[in-house]
């Protein structure tokens, strides 16, 4: 039949039918039933109503500039609009933690202060009436929260890949849908549960990343991660691999166990790789105002001059990448000119003289350093002569150091010279690895299931990709992601192929229809810091625990609520297990009510670390004291030896700032069989392990050594040695997310570099922040933290703008191996010439950039390859090689 | 007349962050693509000063003021006040932005805003003084919102005779930006000499800092000209 | 005669159900900013959709262009060829549904544009639109509903702006009020609704909702115009 045929026949078919569709949503409670029936009643109301606004607001004739609302998303009192509460509630964008007093009215965010009586934000404001924020968080969040762009319901997709035709759906069919996918991939594919992966965001709740741990491990996968590969954990494994334990050192704020300020009275402090200032602007601020107190020198290591070289005594701008060697060359005069602190290594450091053989055989000298850093042997000299001499003194680490191949291996190094100094475990002092303060949840054990025999992949998100289109050393079919991965991954092109492949299911946790939702065959809406109860935590360990402001928006849910009722459907779904095995090991009320979650679950699980950490006790004492763990309950005999002026004001534990003390409080933590005293170093030797042979062999099974030779990425401008990875997979040592632990490529260490990359492409390529505005994808979808950084611009130093001939503002092409990119130049002075650096985070979906008059940008990582460290999964961001040309 | 309020702005204590320019944003309904206030970056510069210098910008509320003088309208569509703030007119404003261009420092754009003429208006910094008659103990104070904002207290509002007088006391140098005579009210201070090295060079030969002074570095919107990305 | 059916016939079907024409129209115009169910793609199919709005606005005297409203057909949604030797009337609609799910789904995700008031009223300049949810338009909806004893789907409780929300809201007011007693509501809250037709226009391409755009603006003019309401 004809179309034009088809039609007709339809309507000649309805004759006089005449009665119309219609679904009324409004529903009138007077009469109880859906139709907008004629009634006396609510004739009335509406009369009433319509009156009451007419002479409020509109006579005839009104016109639209007469409209109250325009522009108004913060409030002025002589608006009159005046909260009707106030909820302490906090921002979790970086980890400085601030409280944000948000203002409430008629159950809308009207306003944002911060909370003048948290320590580090009370310089606010005139006469700390006001606590202090930073741009992000005065507008970031409220223009998340009620943003145009929220994706409010779940979405299945509708269309192919790679497109943004989906349909919302209800959260029912989602979870039915993906609980009987988990259940076919585990009992039908050739992999099994394991080919199953998922990975957290910072971007939430403390309470996000274990559920999703606990979840795998329930279904049987090994391949459960988080975003600390792609964020700075090599630092915490670094510690971990030799200390016992690994964490932030050290912490900000009063301790009142050593009755210092911690961090804030360090009177040397290195920052090693760290845009603080940019990164956490308040913990910045913090330490700014007791450098004046204390009169503290900073030095700053970075390839660029950042803010947060503002007050710094000097800058070292060293070459990307070669960070390890600087530091051997201060290990190398410090050990060789009786520098280090005796006492410190007699008693607690294995394998000083190994370490000390090693770097004067390796000839890893000041002078030799100086050819590989650029920085004069005399400056290096001297920075390790003031380092060691100054007490006390902290190094302090972040993704200058981890987004590198060697990145475990350098932090470890730092470790190195931090405890040959005797710098570890005082006050002041610290391998201070930031961004690894991850307190955790402590959940009770789980009852019944699988154990997880097969290791999971390399545990950083990039080997999503890679196992997908490698099929090595197994292929994944399906991917729950809570962050971006066509953003955040390195080689853009390579994550596009692995989402296009028709076996792969991916299921995205996200805010707004960001790059990946092109790829995503589900879409879980998630919710904004302010509309759930939720922890937090600060650099250094401190937790603090964040009132819900208001209600959830649309039908979003946390992370924790969609794993607790995604078992509910497994519970229905999978045959293999009894349903009590997935009802029984969760409880719906710990994402119902937090306060009972962390009081009666958290805490009485939390052990030694983190048992003392109730809600309650967070809520109390906050914002002028913050647990920060270690916080053992009282009764444990490490809080038993405090002394009364040591506890905090409600006379239980006031947590550990400083870690590694030579104190029992720190020690009786770590007590075992073993040590029945205690440890100060958590491992089995109770010192800092340098080197033992027994830890070489270890290393040296993957194709590390306990002693780290010098090596870098293998695109580096001088050509230096780097790393190859063979065919072979292996456990890693140092990361394990399940029973099953975690594979990872064995490598050989000390290769020269393929020298052709070189030639063609002879410019260094670095990246990083792109400024305060901005942390994660996320805050790209703000028009006002957007316009603080608009454009995703190419830094690079006058002289090689002259040699290009550009100026600030032209249009510029950066090129890879793997692809290209354009960008506005911005010429700075504080950069190495012959490097160029290119920010992170954009994206070329990101609709507010074109909303300002912007346009949305490629993401960096167009550029970048992924080259990873084997000790740590994270990836070689910050030195690729590159040429620039005009365009 | 009178100059009675001024700015302290103490750039040793600026951290960068830019919450005051996202503060006045809300404060004053400023729209995205512009803005009544600015940190500006000066520096660094290798071959002469290492350091960098954050510089807090806004409108100088001058004492002779050049947007008035340059204002074609009759009976002038800015005013100064017996107080000495420098406040736009919006329905006498008519667009033709002559005060935009004869301000040295930047502190006037032309905003989407339109006044009942149906002219667009021109914007500035006004001091807040929509907010001094508020409870000071208020969420949000009676100062400007950038100043209530600030994280490190780089930014101080209030009597310009106090303010200058606590200078003296703290014995801090003001920095004189006033090269067209215009007599900015606003006080900024001269960072004190930093030992900045870049340890590029030779230990010893460490920079004690002078103040990079440029006038045109000092505008509002500077930062975007410099820094395109902002 | 309209389409085979009377006149008569189609006015019949109006007192069946509306008291004023004003409201039954706001009420098929509120249909069509809704997720479309296969009834309503029935009433498309079967033309009825076009006829009632059709008549609706010639009785109420508003003009609007035949091509426009022609837009409201079912056929537009028909395109390309027809599977099969026969088509059912049941295939036909089902057809039509799934084009109209299409088209509505492309139209408002990936939220590019969002038929809220409150998006459209905060900080407009130019080609800058920034949009919030829960402006002033959701709390005084919010508030309006609370005092005539109305309920919304707790799933618009962040968007009681939502045009379809308002839009039945407004058909509410015509069914229950006098003319002018609504003059407030359509002046203050409807005054909107041309920016969303530029997006919808800007954001797709089907014919079938930029027709809808484009009745509902023509249809609110008209009401303006005879609740003497002026605008800018």
């Amino acid at each position: 039949m004809k179309r034009d045929e088809a039609i007709a026949c339809v309507e000649r078919s309805e004759k006089l039918k005449i009665t119309f569709s219609r679904r009324s949503f409004l529903k009138t409670t007077a009469i109880g039933g859906g139709a907008l029936l004629l009634s006396d009643n609510l004739a009335d109301k509406l009369g009433l109503v319509e009156n009451a606004f007419a002479m409020h607001n509109w006579k005839e004739g009104t016109t639209f500039e007469q409209f109250p609302f325009t522009e108004r998303l913060v409030w002025r009192p002589e608006d009159g609009l005046v909260a009707d509460k106030v909820v302490r509630s906090g921002c979790s964008f970086c980890p400085s933690a601030c409280w944000h007093m948000v203002h409430v009215k008629d159950g809308r965010a009207i306003n944002v202060y911060g909370d003048p009586d948290n320590p580090i934000q009370a310089a606010g404001g005139v006469e700390g009436k006001q606590g202090g924020v930073c741009a992000k968080g005065r507008i970031g969040i409220i223009q998340l929260l009620y943003n145009k762009y929220r994706i409010t319901r779940p979405m299945k997709r509708v269309g192919p890949k790679p497109s943004m035709k989906f349909e919302p759906v209800s959260w029912d069919q989602v979870f039915t849908e993906i609980a009987q996918k988990l259940v076919d991939i585990r009992d039908n594919s050739p992999e099994g549960a394991k080919a199953v992966a998922a990975k957290t965001t910072d971007r939430v709740s403390r309470d996000n990343g274990a559920p999703q741990f606990r979840f795998m491990h329930m279904y049987g996968s090994p391949n459960t991660t988080h975003e600390g590969y792609i964020c700075n954990d090599a630092g915490g494994i670094a510690q971990g691999l030799i200390l016992g334990k690994g964490s932030q050192t050290n912490g900000f704020s009063y301790d009142p166990v050593t009755g210092t300020y911690d961090l804030g009275d360090s009177k040397y402090v290195m920052w090693f790789g760290v845009n603080d200032a940019e990164s956490h602007p308040l913990t910045h601020a913090w330490m700014r105002r007791r450098k004046e107190i204390v009169k503290a020198k900073w030095i700053v290591v970075d390839p660029r001059m950042t803010a947060t070289a503002l007050s710094a005594e000097v800058w070292v701008p060293i070459k990307p990448g070669t960070d390890m060697a600087l530091v051997y060359g201060m290990l190398h005069y410090i050990m060789n000119n009786n520098l280090i602190d005796s006492d410190f290594v007699d008693k607690w450091v294995a394998g000083y003289d190994e370490l000390k053989k090693f770097v004067n055989a390796k000839g890893y000298s000041p002078e030799w350093a100086a050819g590989i850093t650029g920085i004069p042997a005399k400056s290096i000299q001297q920075i390790a002569k003031d380092y060691a001499t100054t007490k006390p003194a902290a190094i302090i680490t972040n993704a200058g150091i981890n987004h590198h191949v060697n990145a475990v291996d350098c932090e470890r190094v730092l470790i190195f010279l931090t405890a040959i100094t005797g710098n570890l475990g005082v006050p002041g002092g610290g391998h201070v690895a930031m961004h690894n303060s991850g307190v955790g949840v402590s959940f009770p054990p789980i009852k019944g299931g699988p154990t997880i025999t097969e290791a999971g992949l390399p545990p950083q998100p990039d080997f999503f990709v890679r196992a997908i289109n490698e099929g090595k050393p197994y292929k994944l079919r399906m991917i729950f992601y809570q962050g971006n991965m066509t953003t955040q991954n390195s080689n853009t092109a390579m994550v596009k192929k692995a989402l296009m492949n028709p076996d792969v299911t991916y299921v995205s946790f996200n805010l707004f229809p960001q790059e990946d939702t092109e790829y995503a065959d589900y879409i879980l809406p998630t919710q904004t810091f302010y509309e759930f109860d939720h922890v937090h935590r600060r650099l250094d360990r401190a937790l603090m625990f964040r009132e819900r402001a208001v209600d959830p928006i649309g039908e979003t849910k946390s992370e924790l609520q969609v794993w607790i009722e995604l078992a509910g459907y497994m519970a229905k779904l999978d045959k293999k297990n009894p349903p009590e095995y997935w009802t029984g090991n969760w409880d719906p009320r710990w994402w119902q009510d937090k306060r009972y979650f962390w009081n009666e679950i958290c805490a009485k699980n939390g052990g030694a670390w983190s048992g003392g950490m109730t809600a309650d006790r967070m809520i109390n004492l906050a914002p002028k004291h913050m647990l920060k763990a270690p916080c053992p309950p009282m009764d444990h005999p490490a809080a038993k030896v405090l002394r009364r002026d040591q506890l905090a004001e409600d006379g239980q534990h006031p947590g550990l700032s400083v870690m590694f003390l030579d104190d029992p409080a720190w020690k009786l933590l770590w007590a075992n069989e073993k040590f029945p005293n205690g440890r100060r170093f958590p491992n089995d030797i109770d010192k800092v392990l340098i080197y033992t042979k027994e830890f070489d062999d270890k290393m040296k099974a993957i194709g590390h050594s306990a002693l780290p030779e010098f090596y870098t990425s293998p695109e580096s401008m001088a050509g230096l040695p780097t790393i190859k990875y063979l065919n072979e997979f292996v456990k890693s040592p140092s990361v394990s997310n399940s029973a099953g632990g975690n594979l990872v490529h064995k490598v050989e260490i000390g290769v020269k570099p393929d020298p052709e990359i070189r030639k063609k492409y002879p410019i260094q390529l670095t990246t990083g922040r792109p400024g305060v505005g901005v942390f994660h994808t996320i805050s790209h979808w703000s028009w006002s933290l957007s316009q603080l950084c608009r454009d995703r611009y190419v830094q690079m130093h006058p002289k090689m703008a002259a040699k290009l001939k550009v100026k600030s503002g032209d249009m510029v092409k950066v090129e890879t191996q793997r692809g290209s990119l354009t960008g506005p130049v911005m010429v700075w002075d504080g950069i190495q010439e012959d490097t160029v650096f290119v920010p992170h985070t954009f994206g070329n979906r990101q609709k507010v950039h074109e909303d300002i008059g912007g346009k949305a940008w490629d993401t960096v990582n167009v550029l970048t390859e992924h080259y990873y460290d084997t000790l740590s999964g994270q990836n070689e961001y910050k030195c690729q090689l590159c040429k620039v040309s005009k365009v | 007349m009178a100059q009675k309020y001024a700015f302290l702005i103490d750039g040793e204590r600026c951290i960068f962050c830019r919450a005051c320019v996202v503060a006045c944003k809300l404060e004053n309904h400023v729209g995205s693509q512009w803005q009544r206030n600015d940190v500006i970056l000066i520096g660094p510069d290798q071959g002469k000063n290492p350091a960098m210098y954050p510089v807090f910008m806004n409108c100088q509320h001058c004492e002779r003021p050049a947007c008035i003088a340059a204002c074609p309208v009759e009976n002038k569509a800015i005013e100064k006040r017996e107080d000495g703030v420098v406040i736009i007119i919006p329905d006498k404003c008519v667009g033709d932005e002559m005060c935009v261009y004869a301000c040295a420092y930047g502190a006037l754009r032309l905003s989407p805003h339109k006044n009942k003429h149906g002219y667009h208006v021109v914007d500035k910094c006004t001091y807040c003084v929509h907010k001094l008659d508020r409870d000071p103990d208020a969420p949000g104070g009676n100062r400007p919102a950038c100043v209530m904002t600030c994280p490190n207290r780089a930014l101080d509002f209030g009597l310009r005779d106090e303010l200058l007088a606590r200078v003296k006391r703290e014995g801090r140098d003001i920095l004189d930006i006033d090269k067209f005579g215009m007599g900015p009210s606003n006080i900024i201070l001269k960072p004190r000499p930093v030992r900045m090295a870049n340890a590029l060079h030779d230990s010893d030969a460490t920079y004690s800092s002078e103040w990079p002074f440029d006038i045109k570095a000092f505008r509002v919107g500077a930062s975007e000209e410099l820094n395109p990305a902002g | 005669m309209v389409n085979g059916k009377k006149s008569e016939d189609v006015a019949a079907g109006f007192s069946l159900h509306y008291k004023s024409k004003e409201g039954a129209v706001y009420a098929m115009l509120s249909e069509c900013f809704k997720e479309p169910c296969v009834e309503f793609a029935e009433d498309v199919a079967t033309g009825r959709l076009y006829e009632l709005i059709a008549e609706g606005l010639k009785r109420l005297d508003i003009p609007v262009l035949p091509d426009v409203i022609k837009g409201l057909r079912g056929d537009n949604l028909m395109m390309g060829p027809m599977e099969g030797p026969v088509i059912g009337k049941d295939e036909a609609i089902l057809n039509i549904y799934h084009r109209l799910r299409e088209a509505y789904y492309s139209l408002f995700f990936p939220l590019y544009v969002v038929p809220v008031e409150s998006v459209y009223k905060a900080w407009k300049e130019g080609k800058d639109e920034k949009g919030y949810i829960m402006g002033d338009p959701a709390i005084e909806m919010k508030k309006r509903y609370g005092m005539a004893g109305i309920e919304i789907p707790e799933i618009y409780k962040d968007t009681p702006d939502h045009i379809f929300l308002l839009l039945e809201y407004a058909s509410l007011l015509c069914e229950n009020l006098e003319e002018e007693s609504r003059a407030g509501f359509v002046s203050g809250h409807l005054d909107w609704v041309e920016d969303l037709r530029n997006d919808i226009y800007k954001y797709s391409e089907s014919h079938f909702y930029r027709a809808v755009a484009d009745v509902t603006v023509s249809f609110l003019k008209g009401e303006r115009t005879n609740l003497l309401i002026q605008r800018r």
